[in-house]
């Protein structure tokens, strides 16, 4: 069972009532030219939460905090580029050759930061360790048996075609390949404190609540880093973490407040243009209620200007989606989805075929962290007003709300619930449509039948092509029931940067910071 | 028959020392109270801008239109403020109110009951005493919810102990001086003695007490929803704007000045109230006020139950006027409460 990360969770839980520090502002951005890359020095990098539960074992961990070490430390067989391309990693070529099984050749120079050497075993033991029990497994739901069909060639074998399999296995914090040497024999502690990847980095510290310490590694497998380490303090509240942008003490930073990453830009930094994965899900309950009726939920969607939540509300760090979020490549364009563009008196129509003008909706939301997103539900409130619909909004603190992100626990109306990017799209659909889902409770409802049958028809095609054609189909279906509602959708993380001091580096839509392995600082 | 009990003791008295003025110090808090309260009334009933909804352009310092600014959604601040006042006044002066009610109906009864009824109530009030408030009212917040009302009653509950303990002393001072022994022989009812003779005298730090827990209670309750754990979105709160504009404070730093300048100022009213009603009932001598005179017939009435168990008071004495002087020297330790 999935269980969606709530990149909110540990942080912006309220700091102190103190000032935090004035601005001294920063120093103007760079427009000398890059140069060439200097070798050595340490990056000090201001990160507002850290790994919890799980630490930062791949297998276990779903912190999105411990997915960006995770990815800097451990490697996947094939990663993705920002637009969807696939590019080679630690597998140099795949291939499907028939609907049911994938083969993968993999390089034969890489040895594990361990000193252990990679070979196919090593992918074998990563997948059989994930498919049994660790995070994502539902990923490989259909993945039958993995082998090592020679030193450095593994095949997957498939009981039914898979359509997000390339999608999963090239998302770089998703299957990570660890050594079966050294992560094999590793005590839980271990696995959970330290890496066992072939990354660039490796982490050699890591001081609870302060910082994770990573070092170069000195084996790695691709062109040598130039940074010696990444130190990644600890800041829990973003207000502390703007003050020591702009005081100095970090060269980077990364912020799930885009208003505070913005206060950072405008003082000479950096501002990263990550795409926008993390959707500000709200699901439905439709078993009781107003919104057992379409009509009404059409018109709870009708009634949202969702381009005033992404200008106001969020101040324009945020931008339109639907399921998947408007970053993840190859995502629909949301603004077509039927019942997305406001028209209140429409929505006024459709409350009155449905019997209810003026009905009554309650929205949960976690009223003690994710502080940014509470605006929206405010803005939403005012909207939705307008058509008579009233929103009463429950601030409930996240120790009260998380039973329904992990038990499926019956909720209120709706419940909003800030989702986490996923290695494919149709697994944004997974936990609200299908048996078993956290979030689902369309169970029997007929509205849904058709969304279920292309969710399940996707998870199921035999080609990329057909999977986006359905994907495409389903987000249409999942619009036009309401099956879900998205207001806005968010980065992951801001990330800002000193361009003075830090070259080489961009943003990337899978948050991985994969171009720190080639990234450098001057003076 | 006609002329009031204060009129009557007045004039028994003769040459009173007339009661001091109130000092300034009173009618700085309750001039601060008034103006909130004035204000909040005047933007309950007829507000510039709907509190809810966007005003003007989001985050703008004070202008002709929005005269303390807007907030990120463009709503004005000024309307918000004076509703978060309105709020944070009612909650500490019903929360500190329900604190003194119950608390001083504890301390009287345990005062004037003595006994071991003293030291039920009085061990119950000690342990509640021992217990941060802010924890109380965070446990009853998620018992029962968050909100203005379990606000109120969670406060209220937290501060009551404080109430009955500064009660109880005093009483147990008074319940054998010679006025309630009076009252007592006169088979006056324990209730009613207590309700009397004993409160008004007691009124002193109960006012006294009223108007700091008042105060406490602004902070508690900012506190609490700067935590997202009082006052619910989107109804103002000062304590939740502090907590949700902090991010905003290098970009239009009046988001958080101005709220936390309400709670100074509310808290600061209350405390100043507190003082000034010190200065002025401090050097006091008589009860403030009375319940009214007590009805003849009903006197007549309950007189012979009263005071018939035990009591070797002869009973014509005893059936007269309230106003009769008691000289006997009887005195019973039976309560009626």
């Amino acid at each position: 069972m999935k269980k969606p990360i709530l990149m909110g969770a540990a942080v912006i839980v309220a700091g102190a009532l103190a000032l935090t520090g004035c601005s001294t502002g920063g120093d103007t951005p760079s427009d000398v030219a890059e140069g060439e890359p200097v070798a050595g020095g340490t990056l000090t990098w201001g990160v507002p939460a850290e790994p919890s539960a799980g630490g930062i074992d791949p297998m276990v961990a779903s912190a999105i905090a411990a997915e960006i070490i995770d990815s800097i430390a451990y490697d996947t067989l094939l990663t993705r580029e920002n637009d969807g391309t696939v590019n080679p990693a630690l597998a140099t070529e795949w291939t499907q050759t028939d609907e049911l099984t994938w083969v993968f050749e993999l390089r034969d120079d890489v040895e594990f930061a361990d000193g252990s050497l990679f070979d196919a075993s090593d992918v074998v033991y990563s997948f059989e360790t994930r498919k049994d029990g660790g995070t994502n497994a539902t990923y490989l739901a259909n993945m039958e048996s993995v082998e090592a069909t020679g030193d450095h060639e593994v095949t997957f074998h498939f009981s039914q075609p898979d359509g997000t399999f390339l999608d999963a296995v090239s998302a770089r914090q998703t299957f990570f390949i660890v050594s079966e040497e050294g992560y094999g024999a590793a005590s839980e502690e271990e696995r959970q404190t330290q890496t066992f990847g072939t990354g660039a980095f490796q982490v050699t510290e890591w001081s609870q609540g302060v910082s994770v310490t990573m070092d170069k590694n000195d084996k790695y497998w691709g062109e040598a880093p130039n940074l010696d380490s990444i130190v990644f303090e600890l800041y829990p509240d973003e207000s502390t973490l703007l003050a020591a942008v702009q005081q100095g003490s970090v060269q980077a930073a990364s912020f799930i407040d885009g208003s505070l990453a913005g206060q950072a830009e405008s003082a000479g930094f950096t501002l990263g243009d990550p795409p926008f994965r993390q959707n500000l899900a709200i699901y439905i309950n439709p078993e009781t209620g107003p919104l057992a009726d379409v009509n009404v939920r059409r018109a709870f969607s009708l009634a949202l200007d969702r381009q005033a939540l992404v200008d106001t509300a969020m101040l324009g760090n945020a931008g339109i989606s639907f399921v998947p979020p408007a970053g993840d490549p190859g995502s629909p364009d949301a603004a077509d989805l039927p019942y997305y563009t406001r028209d209140v008196d429409e929505a006024k129509k459709l409350l009155a075929e449905a019997g209810q003008p003026n009905p009554e909706i309650t929205l949960s939301y976690m009223g003690d962290v994710a502080q940014s997103h509470h605006p929206v539900y405010e803005m939403m409130q005012q909207q939705l007003a307008e058509a008579g619909i009233t929103l009463n909004l429950e601030a409930t603190p996240l120790s009260e709300i998380a039973p329904i992100f992990t038990t499926g626990e019956s909720w209120t109306d709706l419940v909003a619930i800030p989702g986490s990017p996923r290695a494919s799209a149709a697994f944004y659909m997974q936990p609200v449509l299908l048996e078993g889902g956290v979030y689902n409770h369309w169970d029997g409802n007929p509205d849904a039948d058709k969304a279920r049958d292309l969710l399940n028809q996707a998870l199921a095609a035999p080609s990329p092509e057909e999977y986006n054609e359905l994907i495409g189909q389903l987000a249409e279906e999942a619009a036009s029931q309401v099956l879900e509602v998205v207001p806005a959708a968010v980065p992951v993380y801001f990330e800002v940067w000193d361009a003075n001091k830090l070259h080489g580096y961009e943003s990337d839509a899978f948050y991985s910071r994969y171009k720190l392995d080639s990234a450098w600082l001057t003076e | 028959m006609t002329v009031t009990r204060e009129l009557a003791l007045a004039a028994t008295a003769g040459t009173r020392r007339r009661r001091p003025k109130l000092g300034p110090s009173f009618w700085a808090g309750a001039g601060i109270l008034a103006g909130i309260l004035l204000l909040a009334g005047w933007m309950s009933l007829w507000p510039p801008y709907d509190p809810l909804a966007t005003a003007g352009p989001p985050m703008s310092g004070p202008t002709a239109q929005n005269w303390l600014g807007t907030d990120n959604l463009g709503r004005d601040t000024f309307t918000r403020l004076a509703l978060a006042a309105r709020t944070s006044l009612l909650i500490s002066g019903a929360g500190a109110l329900l604190g003194a009610v119950v608390g001083t109906t504890l301390g009287l009864i345990a005062g004037y009951v003595g006994g071991w009824v003293d030291a039920v109530i009085m061990r119950i009030v000690d342990a509640l005493l021992a217990l941060p408030a802010i924890l109380v009212a965070l446990v009853v917040g998620v018992v029962i919810g968050n909100g203005a009302g379990p606000l109120i009653l969670a406060l209220g509950l937290v501060f009551a102990p404080g109430f009955a303990r500064v009660m109880r002393a005093p009483v147990i001072a008074m319940r054998d001086r010679d006025f309630v022994l009076a009252a007592r022989l006169s088979g006056v009812r324990g209730s009613r003695i207590v309700v009397e003779h004993l409160l008004p005298n007691v009124l002193t730090p109960l006012f006294v007490q009223f108007a700091s827990v008042a105060s406490q209670i602004v902070l508690i309750e900012a506190a609490l929803s700067y935590l997202g754990q009082g006052v619910q979105a989107p109804e103002p709160s000062a304590g939740r704007m502090i907590s949700e504009f902090t991010r905003f404070m290098q970009i239009q730093p009046l988001l958080i000045i101005l709220p936390s300048l309400v709670i100074i100022l509310l808290s600061a009213a209350w405390n100043l109230l507190a003082d000034g009603l010190q200065d002025w009932l401090a050097p006091r001598r008589e009860p403030a006020f009375s319940l009214g005179r007590r009805p003849a017939g009903r006197a007549a009435k309950n007189a012979p139950k009263n005071s018939a168990p035990k009591n070797s008071a002869p009973k014509t004495a005893l059936q007269s006027d309230t106003n009769v002087t008691t000289r006997g020297t009887i005195h019973t330790e039976e309560s009626q409460l």
